[in-house]
């Protein structure tokens, strides 16, 4: 790979800041968690990361906005006064833990009603509106959903409205909620031996601030595809050291090598957040608040075969 | 492929709970486990069976989620990030989402009155609706077409999560930047598909907004909702689709449901059909979550 081959994009993102909260709900750091334990009370983080609680909100909400004010909390209010900034809000399974009590209201026997409170909250696009409130942000405010590639998906179509000037900065992220059980989250994500990493289940609500041409910045997002590694000609890379591959779930440990043998070191993040739909979107802004610098691949397929890599270089 | 749902990710939760209830007639509450793989799933399986190798995505907004999908759509195409947009918004008629809308005292159980003064909710509907959008290109271009979308406009509020204000002023803020974008005037417009959903608070802000707007250039405005109802996700494609095969009749439809001008509105909707001549024609939606979608198509 050669980071001037026609392959980067024409106008890389800078990403001016990130922000990632795990299972653990520590804040842009990795702590050990339990699977079996999940899930845990957000109201702490909510607390902090807001400084108010958001009672009627489930955890789904909360997470987002917490993950989000995280990232926004790392750049100056002298960045975003009169930048029309963008929400992309990518989600693979929405508002399940909304979703849930509020199906098991209405499928009682006599026909329960759910509250008004209820079915607001689950109602699809409810996360992205209490973000765009508690963000004071109005204008291009989007949830973009599809399965694993939602956060690429996600990336992408910020690029295209940042390319063309719509908007000033795009706050991207990525959230999916552990809701119970294990197995049926395992289900959700149609994971199976077969074809994906035997690893815990995890959540998580990971955000990049994007824009254009910045010189203080953490670093780029060099591209988003949605092609292989081969065909992308991202496979093989001339960098002896620098080059990190970070592996979606469903990218076996036995494909490592293969990486390692193009030069590629493993950055395996997905132990610090277990699987969940858009575990891509905390890899980057993993990478991009550790210390180590280069480039950072980020690949991942879907169930059905589709490819997805996000390249981002932090110098 | 651009897909805009709402309701679609209850899907398999509708069939599967429906089923646990009924197989268990003792139990007072079922076990109901949720397996559904979220608002992506039917994309996947569209893209996956038809071998579509571009670009795939859902949106999941509520009431504006295929409104939103053809404006992203239009604007990739302009870019020329895409040559070739399928544009689809799907919704089925669930338990789900009638109960959700009667626990908001949203639903009329007699009919859809959009912009009457007797309305009291919407009715949902269901379906599908698909457009199938191409970057104008002479040479290229696969199939005529007389219709050309000719700007769009998205915009999120975060002042209500129900609605879109009462006073009108977000309704004409995005009517006018629709128009200015695409630089045509107030008097070029020949009718308007309105949102209007028979609830008091849309309604209301819509009309309030459309009449602030237009002043007494206020061309035929038509809900399609009291003939279809209110298809949410899937409202955007379904009723553009619809008012595309009117126009190709030569046709602008009336608007049903109407009966009684409603004095904080101002003005009745089309109660008859009327020629539909060359020119453009606005398109409105509103939805859940400070959510508003505008957009002109032209015939031509």
């Amino acid at each position: 790979m050669s980071l001037d081959d026609g392959q980067i994009l024409k106008k890389p993102m800078s990403v001016i800041a990130a922000g990632f909260v795990g299972p653990s709900l520590a804040i842009n750091s990795d702590a050990v968690w339990d699977e079996a334990k999940l899930p845990l009370s957000l109201d702490e983080l909510v607390q902090k990361s807001m400084g108010q609680p958001m009672r009627r909100a489930g955890r789904f909400i909360k997470l987002v906005c917490c993950g989000a004010l995280v990232c926004l909390q790392g750049v100056s209010r002298e960045t975003l006064r009169g930048k029309n900034v963008g929400i992309f809000l990518a989600t693979g399974l929405g508002n399940v833990d909304e979703i849930l009590p509020f199906i098991t209201q209405v499928f009682k026997h006599d026909g329960g009603f759910p509250s008004p409170n209820q079915f607001a909250n689950s109602v699809s696009n409810a996360a992205a509106f209490f973000l765009a409130r508690v963000a004071d942000i109005k204008g291009v405010v989007l949830t973009i959903s599809e399965e694993e590639m939602s956060f690429e998906s996600a990336l992408w179509l910020a690029q295209t409205y940042l390319e063309s000037g719509e908007i000033d900065l795009a706050l991207v992220g990525g959230c999916d909620v552990f809701t119970p059980t294990a197995a049926e989250s395992r289900e959700r994500m149609s994971l199976t031996p077969d074809n994906s990493r035997l690893l815990p289940v995890g959540e998580g609500s990971s955000w990049l601030l994007l824009g254009q041409n910045r010189e203080k910045k953490l670093g780029d997002v060099l591209t988003v595809r949605f092609s292989s590694p081969q065909e992308s000609g991202l496979f093989s890379v001339t960098e002896e050291k620098g080059a990190f591959f970070l592996p979606g779930f469903r990218i076996k440990e036995e494909q490592f090598d293969t990486w390692k043998n193009k030069n590629w070191r493993i950055y395996d993040y997905l132990p610090c957040c277990g699987i969940h739909s858009v575990a891509s979107a905390y890899g980057i802004a993993h990478a991009l608040l550790s210390e180590k610098t280069g480039s950072f691949l980020h690949y991942n397929i879907n169930a059905s075969g589709r490819h997805a890599l996000i390249l981002a270089r932090k110098e | 492929m651009f897909v805009g749902t709402t309701g679609g990710l209850f899907i398999r939760n509708e069939y599967e709970f429906t089923e646990e209830v009924r197989k268990n007639p003792d139990k007072e509450s079922p076990p109901i486990s949720c397996r559904n793989r979220g608002p992506g799933e039917v994309t996947q399986l569209v893209v996956d069976k038809y071998g579509i190798k571009g670009m795939a995505f859902t949106l999941s907004m509520a009431c504006v989620s295929s409104s939103h999908a053809l404006v992203v759509a239009a604007r990739l195409l302009e870019q020329g990030k895409i040559s070739r947009a399928i544009v689809v918004g799907f919704e089925p008629l669930l338990n789900l989402t009638l109960h959700g809308f009667a626990s908001l005292l949203l639903y009329d159980y007699e009919q859809c009155r959009p912009f009457c003064a007797t309305r009291s909710g919407m009715q949902i509907g269901e379906g599908a609706g698909v457009l199938i959008l191409e970057r104008h290109n002479k040479k290229s271009s696969s199939a005529k077409s007389n219709y050309k979308f000719s700007g769009g406009y998205l915009f999120n509020d975060n002042s209500s999560l129900t609605s879109a204000g009462l006073d009108g002023e977000l309704v004409k803020d995005v009517v006018g930047q629709t128009l200015g974008l695409s630089r045509v005037s107030v008097t070029d417009i020949r009718a308007i598909k309105a949102h209007g959903t028979g609830t008091k608070d849309n309604d209301l802000s819509e009309g309030l907004g459309l009449l602030k707007f237009f002043g007494e250039n206020l061309p035929p405005v038509v809900s399609l909702k009291g003939a279809l109802g209110h298809a949410l996700g899937a409202a955007g494609t379904m009723e553009t689709a619809v008012w595309l095969s009117c126009l190709e009749e030569g046709v602008i439809p009336k608007s049903f449901g109407f009966s009684q001008v409603d004095p904080e509105i101002g003005f009745a909707p089309a109660l008859q059909k009327n020629p539909a001549p060359n020119g453009a024609y606005l398109c409105t939606f509103f939805g859940f979550g400070g959510t508003c979608t505008s957009y002109l198509i032209s015939k031509e």
